[in-house]
């Protein structure tokens, strides 16, 4: 389980619009262990939403991902893939190296995506079972190595009779509906979207992203818009697959406090860049960044009423290249600056007392050999170190 | 009402984009042309002479024929050649007139009809819309029913029907140009066919009115409207000052776009023979029919003159939709 | 129910308020009702049918004194927004009460609504909704001013430029429109706005859900410093119990229209009577219980058009009273069971395809009628068999007709025979403790036994 299933190296995704060129996400490294729970928190604008994405080869123009190497443990990709030796480290493929049908399928295959919007996320003119079928659908037909070609569409289209899901794929559906607490799967499958409720939408779109048995599961303010009570059936279940299926989630949120609840590890983002990484109670209990401290002080404890709440002076930078503060972004925020945090921009480098808590600010306490293990070689040993395992979870 | 930012935002649109901005340029001669038609028409486009019709338009015709004409009390096989003449550019119709002149005095009837029945209907169109979609209830009821029965009638029987009712009643007014003494030898009357004007405005209003009420119902749902009424703003203030401003521009790109309709409308009457005027695009389409086979000139040139128009208004239409369309954000995420 | 429970009279709520004194509430709601009828299609007028009705605020009474600040929480659908737009006059109560300083709001409204808004303002929640984008940040603060002709027109100006700065805005951007604004200065121009007119209530409707936290924490002291300047009172909307706590003194928890409980913020979140409001409270995230830990009523909130009988979290409490025909033994042993069993049979959850899943997961023939009402009872950990001999005789027959196939009777004889009070009588307001007020069956039994 301390393996690591994904390891980004200096991704860097643009938008390039009218305004200018906007630096969604710049330089972000990190690796992702199996069977954990990865939290990205940032404010709107931080670039957390584009961080998942990019992994999933969702960015559209006017965005790109410039640069960076997104290593995904594939064994079997990796043998096949003998003739690219510049995409094959060991058992992990750079799915940017590779031609655009694999990555399609290696995404298809290997992960599962949980959009924010589940009502946008849905077609409204087909039942939900017939969209989960299809995901699983498309999923065999990856798995057995088929393409869906021209002649395939014209039989699909003339034909009134022949179904792109066949009835294994609509079982199978149902039964996923059922594995995400949706009651009475059977007869939920064969309905439309409009007919669900959010929650129960969002349940759904859990059970589509499970249509691959993905090995990563990225959720995208799975919660959010959520009534609180929903919110907390969401996050068991997500822990309950995790548990289950021993996939790892990236949770991408802005939810602090569903953060606590669930991750192992936590991000935190801040104008396009990782501030700080670590295990989620060593970030929230000795957060390393002001930023990090700054945003945990904004927040209300519920059960320390009488605790002050400091708001972070200002607004989130809008990203745009031109207008960004130079060196540390955060700096014209920070209650800590320096003159020399507008001069340089700081990297993650180890904290002191405890290697697997890296931040990004000169003045953190920093491991007095941070040097070497500092991002600029990009060989596959893994940058941060898993959190250690929570005693109170029973991993698989 | 034009702000700033709207301006500057038309201005970058003009800029921008090359076929809105052809069709300005294309809407822009047509209204010059109606305008000035006095002075740019080579001849009264009255102007009758049965010795020179249907001649062809300039660079066609040319063919020799012999013909048998009375000269002198004898009667004669003369050889006659029909090419066109720089005097007559676009040929003569059936009666020797000039249909270059025709046709541009014919802008006149067009334009003077689409702008008038359109700020008619906008007036009557926005009022209801506005009343309509912002006091909603029973009040929205009814006028939407009799909004959706003219609907459901074509317009060209409803316009039939109103001209029917009000008969055929036209304005003469003198044209300046002509009473200014600029020009000479040219129609000192220009002919408002009013009938046309408002039957067409009974037909397009409810067009105007379905839009706008649209518009209202979506910003009378908005915060800053409930704030209004929480600071008490009377209602007609808060249609005047949030509502109407906020729902006012789709309604200009629809009037825009349906200023083209009007134009088809009226030359439709026009064709049918109920026009106030004969000089009108419509009129010399239905008058040149019968000659479709032998002289498509005097068919075709108001024809074309219809559809550069139309195609003008549709351009700038889209034009308007994209540079006022505060939806529409350029840069950003 | 032997013990009379002692329903605090609903036409006096707060009235024990001692600390207060005698002044009297500045807002008191008082039974208000808001219902709002589905527009009649002109082919359900023709056939008569009933038009549809949400009933998004059903009864809801409360005191509101002059400084407080008092919270509303619940989740969507349970009529907080109404309620707020109900209070300032926005909307017309289908019945009950609203009074501001002892008149009632709605005739006040119907009157003389300028006089009214010079009172009661609101800042609302969505920021990219609640200015006119059309005009200019001068324009919007100076709006009120004008409509009430606040002063010469000179002074207004410097008024606006006193509260843009108030609010921590800039005056240099006097002229930027609305939508140069970003999310939370939209908010400080809304909060601006509310203040122009120096009224002393202001309505917040979840002014702050829209915004990043560290945003948000800068709205909340903004809000907490106004106050004290201008000595405001405030009803603020909310689904973040956080944010309530922080900000409130009073709270009210609402649950589909009407009011589950009713008190000080660190009674009713430290020890709630209202198992809803627990509910809440556990699902509140980041309070240090881990995911798995907490058992959330993960089904759906009911529609506010057709809200249940009774006791309208009946459906998703996890304490219903058993009905009281059997012993206390049942309570504890049969009850969660059966409570669980027709919950599951009421979601068609043991329809024909379901039993087939069933018995095939627990390896018995689907015909085997005894085996599969033994592999439900597992199901649902009923105890196998009851202790209680009448009640295992009628969920026998429940089971019987299930397994048969008849779903329907099997939860007919359910509702028959293993009814709760809860789904029949909507339990009364109590007290439970000081100015703390809860609507529970649970409660009144603690109250009746005190």
């Amino acid at each position: 389980m301390t393996e690591s299933i994904i390891s980004v190296r200096d991704l860097t995704t643009r938008f390039f619009t009218d305004a200018g060129q906007v630096n969604a996400v710049s330089g972000v490294s990190f690796d992702l262990y199996g069977g954990e729970v990865l939290a990205v928190v940032g404010e709107s604008g931080s670039g957390k939403s584009v961080t998942g994405r990019s992994l999933m080869d969702l960015i559209e123009p006017p965005g790109a991902i410039v640069d960076g190497e997104l290593w995904f443990h594939s064994p079997e990709l990796a043998a096949d893939l003998t003739d690219h030796p510049d995409a094959v480290d060991g058992d992990f493929v750079d799915v940017r190296a590779v031609s655009p049908a694999v990555r399609r399928s290696l995404c298809g295959t290997e992960f599962g995506m949980i959009f924010q919007d589940p009502g946008a996320a849905f077609n409204p003119s087909l039942t939900v079972g017939e969209q989960i079928a299809e995901a699983v659908e498309c999923n065999a037909r990856l798995a057995r190595g088929e393409t869906y070609g021209l002649s395939n569409l014209l039989r699909d289209v003339l034909s009134p009779a022949s179904s792109f899901v066949s009835p294994e794929s609509f079982e199978r559906a149902v039964d996923l509906l059922e594995r995400v607490d949706i009651p009475d799967p059977a007869a939920r499958a064969d309905e439309y979207p409009h007919q669900f409720s959010g929650g129960m939408l969002q349940r759904a779109m859990i059970a589509q992203a499970l249509a691959a048995d993905p090995t990563v599961l990225i959720a995208d303010e799975p919660t959010t818009g959520l009534d609180v009570t929903i919110q907390a059936g969401i996050i068991e279940l997500l822990d309950e697959l995790r548990i289950d299926t021993g996939a790892s989630i990236l949770l991408i949120t802005h939810n602090l406090g569903v953060v606590a609840d669930i991750a192992d590890r936590t991000a935190v983002m801040y104008a396009g860049e990782f501030v700080e990484v670590g295990p989620t109670d060593r970030v929230f209990d000795h957060p390393a960044n002001p930023y990090t401290e700054g945003l945990l002080g904004s927040l209300p404890t519920f059960d320390d009423p009488n605790a002050p709440i400091t708001p972070i002076p200002g607004n989130v930078p809008n990203l745009l290249a031109h207008e960004m503060p130079p060196g540390c972004s955060f700096a014209p925020r920070c209650p800590a600056a320096t003159d020399e945090c507008t001069a340089t921009d700081p990297e993650l480098e180890p904290v002191a007392t405890d290697s697997s808590h890296r931040v990004a600010c000169i003045h953190a306490d920093i491991a007095a050999d941070a040097g070497s293990s500092s991002l600029a070689d990009s060989t596959l040993r893994p940058i941060d170190t898993p959190a250690p395992e929570r005693g109170d979870v029973a991993y698989e | 009402m034009i702000s700033d930012r709207t301006r500057t935002s038309l201005e970058r649109e003009i800029r921008s984009n090359t076929v809105a901005t052809i069709g300005v340029a294309l809407l822009l001669s047509m209204l010059l042309m109606a305008v000035f038609a006095p002075v740019l028409a080579p001849h009264d486009p009255t102007d009758q002479d049965s010795s020179r019709n249907h001649q062809p338009p300039l660079f066609f015709g040319g063919e020799e024929s012999e013909t048998t004409r009375m000269i002198d009390g004898e009667i004669r096989t003369v050889t006659e050649s029909n090419a066109g003449t720089l005097a007559h550019p676009l040929g003569t119709d059936s009666n020797g007139r000039d249909v270059l002149s025709r046709t541009i005095y014919g802008a006149r009837t067009s334009i003077i009809v689409a702008f008038s029945a359109m700020a008619v209907s906008l007036v009557v169109g926005t009022t209801v819309g506005m009343v309509s979609g912002y006091y909603a209830g029973r009040t929205d009821s009814v006028l939407m029913r009799f909004v959706d029965i003219v609907l459901a009638f074509p317009a060209l029987l409803i316009t039939l029907a109103m001209i029917g009712i009000l008969g055929n009643i036209t304005v003469t007014v003198p044209d300046p140009l002509v009473a200014s003494g600029l020009v000479s030898d040219r129609p000192t009357h220009a002919v408002i066919p009013v009938t046309i004007t408002l039957a067409i405005s009974s037909v397009v209003w409810v067009w105007i009115a379905r839009v706008a009420r649209g518009e209202a119902i979506a910003a009378k749902n908005e915060e800053y409207v409930m704030a209004a009424r929480t600071m008490g703003m009377s209602n007609l203030g808060i249609i005047r000052k949030h509502v109407l401003p906020n729902s006012i521009t789709p309604i200009l790109v629809l009037a825009t776009i349906q200023v083209a309709s009007i134009i088809i409308i009226e030359s439709s009457l026009s064709f049918l023979g109920f026009s106030g005027t004969t000089l009108s695009w419509g009129y010399d389409i239905a008058a040149g029919r019968d000659y479709l086979a032998t002289s498509w000139w005097l068919s075709t040139v108001p024809g074309l003159f219809i559809v550069v128009t139309v195609v003008g208004i549709n351009l700038l239409g889209d034009l308007l939709r994209d540079a006022l369309d505060p939806g529409i954000q350029r840069g950003g995420l | 129910m032997s013990n009379e429970p002692a329903p605090v009279p609903q036409d006096s709520p707060g009235r024990t308020a001692p600390d207060r004194g005698p002044s009297a509430p500045l807002l008191r709601v008082d039974g208000l009702q808001k219902h709002y009828v589905d527009d009649q299609g002109l082919a359900d007028w023709l056939l008569s049918n009933d038009p549809g009705r949400v009933r998004a605020v059903d009864d809801v009474s409360f005191d509101l004194y002059r400084g407080e600040t008092l919270g509303i929480v619940g989740e969507s659908g349970c009529g907080k927004s109404t309620l707020a737009r109900t209070i300032l006059g926005l909307h017309e109560p289908t019945a009950g009460r609203v009074e501001f300083t002892g008149t009632d709001v709605h005739e006040q409204v119907a009157t003389d609504r300028k006089r009214f808004a010079r009172r009661a303002q609101i800042v609302f929640q969505d920021p990219s909704s609640c200015l006119d984008p059309r005009m200019t940040l001068r324009e919007i603060v100076r709006e009120p001013l004008d409509i009430h002709q606040v002063g010469a027109k000179s002074h207004r100006n410097e008024t606006v430029a006193d509260l843009v700065e108030r609010v921590g805005l800039s005056t240099d951007h006097l002229e930027r429109y609305a939508s140069e604004f970003s999310g939370g200065q939209r908010q400080r121009i809304g909060i601006a706005r509310a203040l122009a007119l120096d009224p002393e209530l202001i309505v917040l409707d979840e002014p702050t859900s829209a915004l990043d936290v560290s945003v948000q924490a800068q709205i909340l002291t903004l809000l907490a410093d106004l106050q004290a300047e201008f000595d405001l009172t405030y009803l603020f909307i909310s689904h973040d119990l956080s944010v309530v706590r922080y900000l409130c003194d009073r709270v009210v928890v609402m649950y589909l229209g009407r009011v589950a409980e009713l008190g000080p913020v660190d009674r009713v979140f430290e020890d709630p009577s209202h198992p809803y409001t627990r509910i809440l409270l556990e699902s509140t995230p980041g309070r240090g219980a881990r995911a798995g830990d907490r058992k959330a009523a993960t089904t759906d909130i009911p529609s506010p058009r057709n809200p249940p009988s009774g006791c309208r979290f009946h459906t998703r409490c996890p304490v219903v009273v058993p009905p009281e025909t059997y012993g206390a033994a049942f309570e504890r042993d049969a009850w969660p069971g059966i409570l669980e069993y027709s919950r599951q049979v009421r979601a068609g959850r043991f329809d024909a395809d379901a039993l087939a899943t069933l018995a095939d997961r627990h390896g018995v023939d689907p015909e085997d009628e005894v085996a599969l009402e033994r592999a439900i009872r597992d199901r649902c950990s009923i105890p196998q068999p009851l202790t209680d001999e009448i009640a295992e005789d009628l969920l026998g027959a429940s089971l019987a007709a299930l397994v048969s196939g008849d779903t329907e009777t099997a939860l007919a004889m359910l509702e028959a025979d293993f009814a709760s009070p809860c789904a029949a009588t909507a339990p009364p307001f109590v007290e439970v403790g000081s100015e703390h007020r809860a609507a529970c069956l649970r409660a009144c039994e603690q109250d009746g036994e005190r």
